[in-house]
């Protein structure tokens, strides 16, 4: 059968200011810089503050005991990730993706899959 | 545990699939799982109402497919757009069965109003709580079937796949299987497994990724990204749709509350910081310029000068034409300090609906085998590059249909789950994947 969940090694998150922070930060740089209007500067600026809180938050979720405040900041990064990526790869402004550095539409019918 | 239809949501997409494999299959065992309580999900909140062609007199399926390709854009899938838009009235039908009441003129024709993009009057709705009624007759009718287990507070942490097995599992691995979920259970707080031949993830949105959000605090997209992680195909991200003016209060957790455009219908105006009404630099129509044209113009302002808000200003209505026409801003606004007649309102643009998701095929397919997703956490290529209102309590509705007979008629060709020596002692041990690869 498939084994249990394991949880050798791991401990309580000794202070949540360590999650909740991480989650602050995500949600600002998210609106601020993945918002309505983007542009390719920003979402370079977004992807390298991602990967930052995502190199922190794996090292925390992989010493301590599983909480939901932590799994929801680790796949909020995740879909941050998912976000950014997808809106790196379209260089085009359509429908509600506007990217001041692509504002035209492409003739090419794309869909972004990660 | 072991189950044979696991669901992951209750909102109108899990608990639509809930209801019709219990009903079709009464000896086999349905369990529903969610986060926090039963109720709380995207859904509860849905105000407008659900579009469906009614009046055939003057609607009909072309209309409500045209409208819905010019919002998506260009990037719908024609097929699936009809699909949606044909047998949704089924699905109407059937949750009005279920016991959702939706608001009625007197001769008993269902009162349908009309919203941005829609070219005729077609959205049912029950006052402006449509979401919460169907959340309500839903989960009356769940708790009618005796076969469906509805566990509250079971936060799902992880899909099991061959990579909890042992084996290596990559982006190129065909036939990735799902064999059920990790789940830490709240009330316990223990971690268990819960096995399951057909998995069908519905978690929903994820608004909250931005600081302002109308999502509740449960949309963090977890769905999207255990798929992800275990290398199942997510699509179309970028989409996501901001509602222009929701309240500006900076650090709660949940919710924004929505400050309705017809606010500024009705006369109010957007003021930046240094108190200028700035829409008549964008658009001649000034504050009644289309939706993308205010919601653009606002994040310029908030860009141009840092800020994370800009104003709505209505101190020049009276008190009384306020209070008639939007009595529950007016409390609300209340609440915070800010008297409408004296003080401009803050608001800022907040996250709303999340268009892509996992891929899924017309029957509600992912990538990974045996596993489903419906609702906003799918990307079903129906709405494309932009939503039409009201268009997503319909899609969900109907994706949960077609799942649910593909996963019928699969349940009794699958074999027994796998069993037998090589089993991996872990769950969480195993290397994450890194996002870049
Ligand atoms: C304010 C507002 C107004 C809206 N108005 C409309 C409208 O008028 N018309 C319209 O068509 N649409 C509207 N929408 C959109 C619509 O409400 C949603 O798209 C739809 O309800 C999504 O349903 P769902 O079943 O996919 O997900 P939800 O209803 O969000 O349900 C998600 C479920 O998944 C569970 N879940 C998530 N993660 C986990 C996990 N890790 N473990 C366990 N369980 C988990 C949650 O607990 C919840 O039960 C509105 C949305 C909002 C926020």
């Amino acid at each position: 059968m498939v084994g249990d969940w394991k949880t050798d090694g791991t401990t309580a998150p000794k202070e949540m200011i360590l999650i909740t922070q991480s989650v602050k930060e995500l949600k600002l740089l998210m609106s601020d810089y993945v918002g309505i209007v983007r542009n390719n500067e920003r979402l370079h600026r977004a992807m390298k503050r991602l990967d930052l809180l995502y190199t922190e938050t794996e090292a925390l979720y992989q010493k301590t005991i599983v909480s939901p405040q932590l799994c929801e900041l680790r796949n909020m990064i995740t879909v941050a990730y998912l976000i950014v990526k997808c809106a790196e790869f379209r260089h085009e402004s359509r429908g509600l993706h506007f990217n001041t550095d692509y504002p035209g539409k492409q003739e090419m019918i794309q869909n972004i899959v990660l | 545990m072991q189950t044979d239809f696991l669901v992951i949501g209750s909102g109108i997409a899990g608990l639509t699939y809930a209801l019709k494999v219990a009903e079709a299959c009464p000896d086999k065992k349905v369990t529903v799982l969610t986060k926090t309580q039963s109720d709380e999900t995207n859904t509860k909140y849905a105000q407008g109402g659900i579009a469906g062609v009614m009046d055939f007199d003057k609607d009909s399926f072309d209309k409500h497919i045209e409208d819905t390709l010019i919002a998506g854009d260009g990037l719908c899938n024609r097929h699936v757009v009809e699909i949606v838009v044909k047998e949704g009235v089924e699905r109407i039908e059937e949750i009005i069965e279920w016991g959702a009441n939706f608001d009625k003129e007197k001769d008993g024709d269902f009162k349908l109003g009309k919203e941005g993009g829609h070219s005729e009057s077609r959205i049912l709705h029950h006052k402006d709580v449509t979401g919460r009624e169907m959340e309500r007759a839903l989960l009356e009718a769940i708790s009618r079937k005796k076969n469906i287990d509805l566990m509250h507070h079971c936060f799902v942490l992880d899909i099991i796949t061959q990579h909890h097995l042992g084996y290596l599992i990559t982006k190129a691995t065909p036939d990735v299987e799902c064999y059920g979920v990790y789940v830490l259970n709240l009330q316990t707080n223990k971690t268990e497994k819960i096995l399951s031949k057909i998995t069908m993830l519905a978690s929903g949105g994820n608004g909250q990724v931005y600081r302002s959000t109308t999502n509740p605090a449960i949309a963090t997209g977890d769905g999207v990204a255990m798929v992800y992680r275990a290398k199942g195909r997510i699509e179309n991200m970028e989409f996501i749709q901001f509602h222009p003016t929701a309240l500006y209060e900076p650090g709660i957790r949940g919710h924004n509350f929505l400050i309705t455009e017809a606010v500024r219908g009705d006369g109010g105006i957007l003021r930046n910081q240094a108190g200028e009404a700035f829409m008549e630099r964008y658009d001649e129509r000034k504050d009644l310029a289309p939706r993308d044209i205010v919601a653009r113009a606002i994040d310029n302002e908030m860009k141009i000068a840092g800020t994370e808000n800009v104003f709505l200003d209505c101190r020049h209505f009276s008190k009384e034409k306020f209070t008639e026409h939007f009595p529950n801003i007016y409390e609300k606004c209340l609440s915070i300090g800010i008297d409408i007649t004296k003080h401009m309102i803050p608001v800022t643009p907040a996250a709303h609906y999340s268009c892509g998701g996992i891929k899924t095929d017309e029957h509600g397919r992912t990538s990974i085998k045996n596993l489903y997703a419906a609702g906003e956490c799918a990307s079903t290529g129906l709405h494309g590059a932009n939503r039409l209102a009201s268009n997503s309590l319909l899609e969900a509705m109907v994706f949960a249909h077609r799942a649910y007979i593909d996963a019928v008629a699969k349940l009794k060709r699958l074999k027994t789950l796998p069993s037998g020596e090589l089993w991996w002692e872990t769950g969480k041990q195993m290397a994450p994947p890194h996002p870049k690869k």
